[in-house]
């Protein structure tokens, strides 16, 4: 059976975050580098951040209330590109499982 | 004992030496002190300059008279040994030229002779821009009233230093035409209040609109345009230990035919031109961030196109609230 890679995220508290209407700045101490985040990928970071990591999967029940969605199904579509501009940025990266 | 004809020698002085302004000096005894090597405070930095260039005491006398200066020691760490000096081998007689160098090193290739003092001015704002690093520095202009700070972060062409030097014209306190200095301990803006640089345009342009405001001669065939500086205001110098608190962000634009006026960015816009705008942002790492971040949240930011001064003035008066007579 294959199995799906986990992402996981740096602790939050060595990410400093400043919200700015609907998007966030991101400072990420071990790359100096600022980010700009929306909101959907702030919301996948927190959530990678809070559970310790997650497989692209999870992430997806973690944001579905059970039911199908347009929007549900545009995430789903979109997720690849959301984790792979994170792990680019530095924000996150596959767990060493 | 000297033999020579000149003493210039300096008479031992104990303690500190006395605080004593550059328009105090004959124009005779500044250049023997510049070439001994002269001591000049502006805002926050202690610059020590040795130069024997002619032309260049007079114009330093003329734009930095309420300037303070040591002649010796002042007691405390100097920021900058600067020297201004002729090349060795036939620059030094033929198409003359001057170095500029900083503790002995020269960061920059000769200028023509005649442009001594613009390189004096660029080579300064290069020593403050690459060494002062216990502030964060964003390359704006600032003017304050009543303490209270415009800081205008544009890039090179943008009309900042116009519009800057306008509004201290206007009765504004000028803080600087080149740098937003941050205090990282209490966030406040710190005063280093210098000669306007004009260029090109703009000249003219200034000296239109403040007709009897004392400039600098004007350099043509810079590396960056026609040049002129325009002096600071008294008061700038007056109050040049006085810091300000940031209040307004204001990234200006001039627009020829441009109504002035303000307008808005995302939040995000206006953060990522904040911090692009500062010299050190990343050097300051979680400091800078801190730093931009609290500003983004305390400040009232505008962008700001403008074409005629007088209109410009007028909008920022209205904006800030505030008029030479409040």
């Amino acid at each position: 059976m294959i199995t799906e890679p986990r992402w996981v995220a740096p602790p939050f508290p060595r990410l400093r975050l400043y919200p700015l209407g609907g998007e966030y700045a991101v400072f990420n101490p071990f790359s100096g580098q600022t980010h700009f985040l929306n909101e959907l990928s702030f919301e996948v970071l927190r959530l990678l951040h809070e559970s310790g990591g997650l497989s692209p999967s999870q992430i997806i029940n973690a944001f579905s209330d059970g039911n199908g969605s347009a929007e549900l199904d545009a995430f789903r579509q979109s997720l690849g590109t959301h984790l792979s501009d994170l792990d680019e940025l530095g924000l996150i990266a596959l767990a060493d499982d | 004992m000297s033999n020579t004809a000149i003493d210039l020698t300096l008479p031992e002085q104990p303690g500190q030496s006395p605080v004593t302004f550059l328009g105090d000096l004959s124009d005779h005894r500044l250049r023997v002190l510049l070439r001994k090597g002269l001591v000049l405070e502006t805002g926050p930095f202690l610059v020590r300059i040795l130069a024997d260039i002619p032309g260049f005491a007079d114009t330093l006398h003329r734009l930095y008279a309420q300037s303070r200066y040591y002649e010796i020691d002042p007691g405390k760490i100097l920021d900058f040994h600067i020297s201004l000096k002729h090349p060795r081998g036939p620059r030094r007689w033929l198409r003359k030229q001057v170095i500029f160098e900083l503790d002995g090193y020269s960061p920059f290739t000769p200028f023509p002779m005649d442009h001594a003092y613009p390189l004096f001015e660029w080579g300064l704002n290069w020593c403050i821009a690459s060494r002062a690093h216990q502030y964060l520095m964003f390359h704006s202009a600032v003017v304050a009233r009543h303490d209270r700070a415009i800081i205008m972060p544009a890039a090179p062409g943008s009309g900042k230093s116009t519009l800057c030097a306008a509004l201290m014209a206007s009765g504004w306190r000028l803080l600087s035409d080149e740098f937003g200095i941050i205090r990282m301990d209490d966030n406040m803006l710190l005063p280093m209040p210098r000669p306007i640089a004009l260029k090109d345009a703009s000249i003219p342009v200034m000296q239109r609109f403040a007709p009897e405001w004392k400039m600098g001669p004007v350099f043509p065939k810079t590396r960056k345009g026609t040049v002129c500086h325009m002096k600071p205001s008294d008061d700038a110098i007056r109050l040049s230990s006085q810091p300000a608190t940031p209040s307004w962000v204001i990234f200006p634009h001039y627009q020829a035919g441009a109504d002035a006026i303000l307008g808005s960015l995302t939040a995000r816009e206006h953060f990522a031109l904040l911090s692009g705008n500062a010299f050190n942002y990343e050097l300051k790492a979680l400091a800078g961030f801190d730093q931009v971040a609290r500003m983004i949240s305390e400040c009232d930011i505008h962008t700001f196109e403008f074409d005629d001064l007088t209109a410009a003035v007028s909008a920022l008066d209205q904006l800030t609230g505030t008029s030479r007579n409040k």
